[in-house]
């Protein structure tokens, strides 16, 4: 940051902020945990919640279960817990934090990797106690939740009705708000766009405390600056949103030896619009995944009389076949083989178990996809790093991020799907959708397979910050670019952009204490 | 998600998520006294639970410490015989044991006796983490140690007979009944089926895929969650220090029952009946009475 912008804001004692160093120019590369907030003003700010009847849990034993997030890494204990029963009990709680200068740290899930749900000493506010289903119009197909459900509750809830939302992140504890908050991607994002891109309206408590209704129409300002505001901008409390029937999906994956080629055509899949569900899953660099999928049958077979042949991805058998004639060639790549048929056996039939298939189509693709994930991906950590691009970036920036975990690791899987735009809304401007992108963005998380091998925090951060500087010199975004990573977001965004969105956070915000840490 | 605590108070401190971390960050039993009472031990966490930790043991082994008894690792080990004989029992719970005509209709449709101890001080000072009295439990298993089939009616049990006589066959009475094609095939695509939840999440494995086939074949819908996890009444629950956050029957049938049509609700456990025939309007019936019912 401009040392003159610093002063102008630091001279202006009304618009006084703790700003933490390092959202400053100069940051280090490697992020560690922010200091602990020093409790100055705690008790007179609980004194006065339990006076207004909102009562916080001081025990060790409730504050120590929000001790990390998904990640892992960042570790944090908070001085009090305030699980979130109403917009009122937030509203009175944020207008007390204001007025103490009490830190608070909003949760849903607590799926973030790099600690932006983590309270380093403040209130933790777990949003997860408003999470019931308030209404369902099904003439209208939206519906209206407290924003601390899970997707899958919120799924639950809908399914019994015949139907479902557009999009939310493949696992089972991501909560709404959360999402809406950072984007949401699924693999029908090339349809739907992010999940944030559902949302007709939203209740959102502002940092100093006022309920709002927001939409395009009411209060457009707010809303556009909470969708993808990464919590900074108000707590959100409730959200209407857009539904659709519910359809079981045919699954289709090709195979392909080449990354490039295989990215080329989820790009033309995407596009094009031909598939309902697109995305990339590599198991080694030479075996990847293209996973297609559709809502209706019509869709499938206008894929297969026109398109099909347009990809040069393989059925299984060939694929197998492909390998096979390459291992032949290859003997002293056994181990590498092994890895691959193993892989093969134990995943497919996860990926169609017969409780959550009907008629040969999948009815439960976050349940089975969430599981395989856990089951084959998953490990003590989160450690995701990703890189978020236009589509003429796209295909280099994946390239370049597979070398860099191919360094790191002995295994790992990349992630890549598509994200439709939605023309140019305010809500992309610093956000995972990077600023280059037409109609398309696209995205690529880099996954280490953890196993049971246990890896340093520094090889970890060290991997995380490699991947962020192909970020930095490409002039892309990332999905994840708060909390410990923070230090990136002057970076790969202008210092004109960041100090422009830090004025609406102190504007919003005057004590700085809505969740600390994660982008300022 | 599953967690029926989870369902009502949405506060992850009151379920086995919580505890299991509060317990790694060092927290005593005691601080967790209100949490574990409240679990209704339906172990519909365990399947849900991606590092395949035995939750409820975990549960009822917190239980046993709050109430200073000893682990459950003191119960006899009791040796099956070679030559076990081919005969089964069926254990019933009292509900059952009471309506007498339901259980001659039960007894008669699996053509097995009745255990004549059916062990109901065992499971409850089991569920409530205390040693039963000296000698009783020896007591029970020597008449099952005979057995090569056991079918409970509390899914309970299963866990409990399983950590003695390891090899037994022990199974629920639904999954029992829904074995005999009379009663399978009684089953409508418009009925509502209760699984009793506690024998199905303590089986998951095995239960899935009979269940599945049946929601499959007879087109039934079922108390199942998207993740094909048995979401209980909880009436079964006999916790003594059970805690004010507990989870209500009533709140956990409403839950069940949302958003669903069907014309008639077919239960696995006596104890449910009369708490579903308050929800519902439809006429309620225990599985054991299918075989009397129109077939399809």
């Amino acid at each position: 940051m401009p040392q003159d912008n610093l002063h102008e804001i630091k001279g202006n004692k009304n618009r006084l902020a703790p700003v933490t160093p390092d959202s400053l120019t100069g940051v280090p590369r490697q992020q560690t945990n922010p200091s602990r907030w020093s409790g100055s003003g705690w008790d007179a700010f609980v004194a006065e919640l339990n006076s207004a009847g909102v009562n916080i849990s001081q025990s060790s034993a409730a504050r120590s279960i929000y001790i990390t997030d998904g990640g892992g890494v960042a570790m944090g204990l908070p001085r009090g817990v305030l699980v979130a029963r109403s917009s009122e009990n937030v509203s009175k709680t944020l207008k007390a934090a204001q007025k103490h200068r009490v830190p608070v740290t909003v949760r849903g899930g607590g799926l973030t990797t790099e600690g932006e749900c983590v309270s380093y000493g403040g209130l933790q506010l777990d949003m997860r106690g408003m999470s019931r289903v308030l209404h369902i119009d099904s003439a209208n197909m939206t519906v209206r939740a407290e924003a601390g459900i899970y997707w899958h509750s919120l799924a639950e809830a809908l399914r019994r009705q015949g139907l479902d939302y557009l999009s939310a992140p493949l696992n089972m504890t991501s909560s709404v708000g959360g999402t809406l908050g950072v984007g949401g991607i699924d693999i029908n994002s090339p349809k739907f766009g992010c999940s944030a891109d559902q949302a007709i309206s939203l209740k959102v408590v502002t940092p100093t405390g006022y309920i709002v209704e927001c939409s395009e129409q009411v209060n457009p300002e707010l809303f556009e600056q909470v969708l993808l505001g990464y919590g900074q901008f108000g707590v959100i409390t409730e959200a209407t949103l857009k539904i659709r029937p519910f359809t079981p999906i045919r699954m289709h994956y090709f195979y392909y030896s080449s990354l490039k080629e295989s990215i080329e055509d989820l790009r033309f899949l995407v596009e094009e619009e031909i598939a309902d569900y697109a995305g990339i899953l590599t198991m080694l660099d030479r075996a990847i995944n293209l996973l297609v999928a559709f809502d209706s049958d019509e869709r499938e077979q206008e894929f297969f009389s026109r398109y099909r042949s347009r990809l040069r991805g393989h059925g299984e058998i060939g694929f197998t076949l492909r390998m096979a004639a390459h291992y032949a060639l290859h003997p002293w790549k056994v181990k590498e083989a092994l890895y691959l048929l193993e892989r093969k056996r134990a995943l497919l039939p996860e990926l169609s178990p017969s409780a959550h298939m009907q008629d040969n189509k999948m009815v439960d693709r976050t349940v089975v996809f969430s599981r395989a994930v856990w089951k084959f991906w998953g490990g003590r950590q989160m450690v995701i790093p990703d890189l978020a691009t236009s589509r003429e970036k796209f295909a280099r920036a994946v390239e370049r991020g597979n070398a860099v975990c191919r360094r790191y690791f002995p295994n790992y899987t990349l992630y890549c799907v598509g994200i439709r735009l939605f023309g140019s809304r305010p809500r992309y401007e610093l956000s995972c959708i990077p600023p280059d992108a037409q109609d398309f963005a696209y995205g690529c998380e880099f996954e280490p397979i953890l196993g049971d091998h246990y890896y340093s925090r520094d090889h970890l951060q060290s991997f995380k910050n490699e991947i962020y500087d192909i970020g930095v010199d490409m002039g892309t975004s990332y999905y994840r670019f708060g909390g410990m990573m923070k230090g990136y977001i002057r970076r790969v965004f202008n210092n004109e952009l960041v100090d422009k969105h830090l004025r609406i956070k102190q504007e919003a915000d005057p004590a700085m204490i809505l969740n600390p840490d994660v982008i300022f | 998600m599953s967690c029926p605590i989870w369902q009502q108070s949405h506060e992850i401190l009151m379920t086995f998520a919580g505890r299991a971390l509060a317990l790694q960050a060092g927290a005593e039993p005691e601080e967790l006294k209100d949490s574990v009472g409240a679990c209704l031990l339906c172990g519909s966490c365990e399947p849900a639970c991606g590092m395949g930790i035995q939750t409820v043991d975990i549960t009822l082994k917190l239980r046993e410490a709050l109430n200073n008894g000893k682990s459950k690792d003191d119960l006899p080990q009791v040796q099956l015989s070679r030559s076990t004989p081919d005969r089964a029992v069926l254990i019933p719970d009292t509900a059952l044991l009471k309506n007498k005509d339901l259980l001659g209709r039960t007894l008669s449709l699996l053509d097995i006796p009745l255990a004549e101890d059916n062990g109901s001080d065992i499971l409850e000072a089991f569920e409530n983490g205390r040693r039963p009295i000296s000698g009783r439990v020896a007591a029970f298993y020597r008449e099952l140690s005979g057995m090569r089939k056991i079918v409970v009616s509390d899914g309970l049990f299963k866990r409990y007979i399983r950590a003695v006589l390891p090899g037994l066959e022990v199974i629920g009475l639904g999954e029992a009944l829904l074995r005999l094609p009379i009663v399978r095939s009684s089953l409508r695509p418009t009925d509502l089926y209760i699984i009793e939840a506690r024998a199905f999440n303590a089986d998951f494995k095995r239960c899935l895929p009979f269940y599945t086939e049946v929601r499959k074949q007879t087109g039934c819908i079922m108390n199942l969650d998207l993740q094909r996890i048995a979401i209980p009444t909880g009436a079964c629950c006999k916790a003594e220090f059970k805690s004010r956050s507990a989870p209500e029957s009533a709140k956990q049938i409403s839950w069940i029952l949302d958003g669903r049509s069907f014309d008639r609700v077919v239960a696995e456990t006596a104890e449910d009946i009369p708490l579903l025939k308050k929800a519902v309007t439809q006429p309620v019936m225990h599985v054991a009475e299918l075989a009397d019912g129109e077939t399809l």
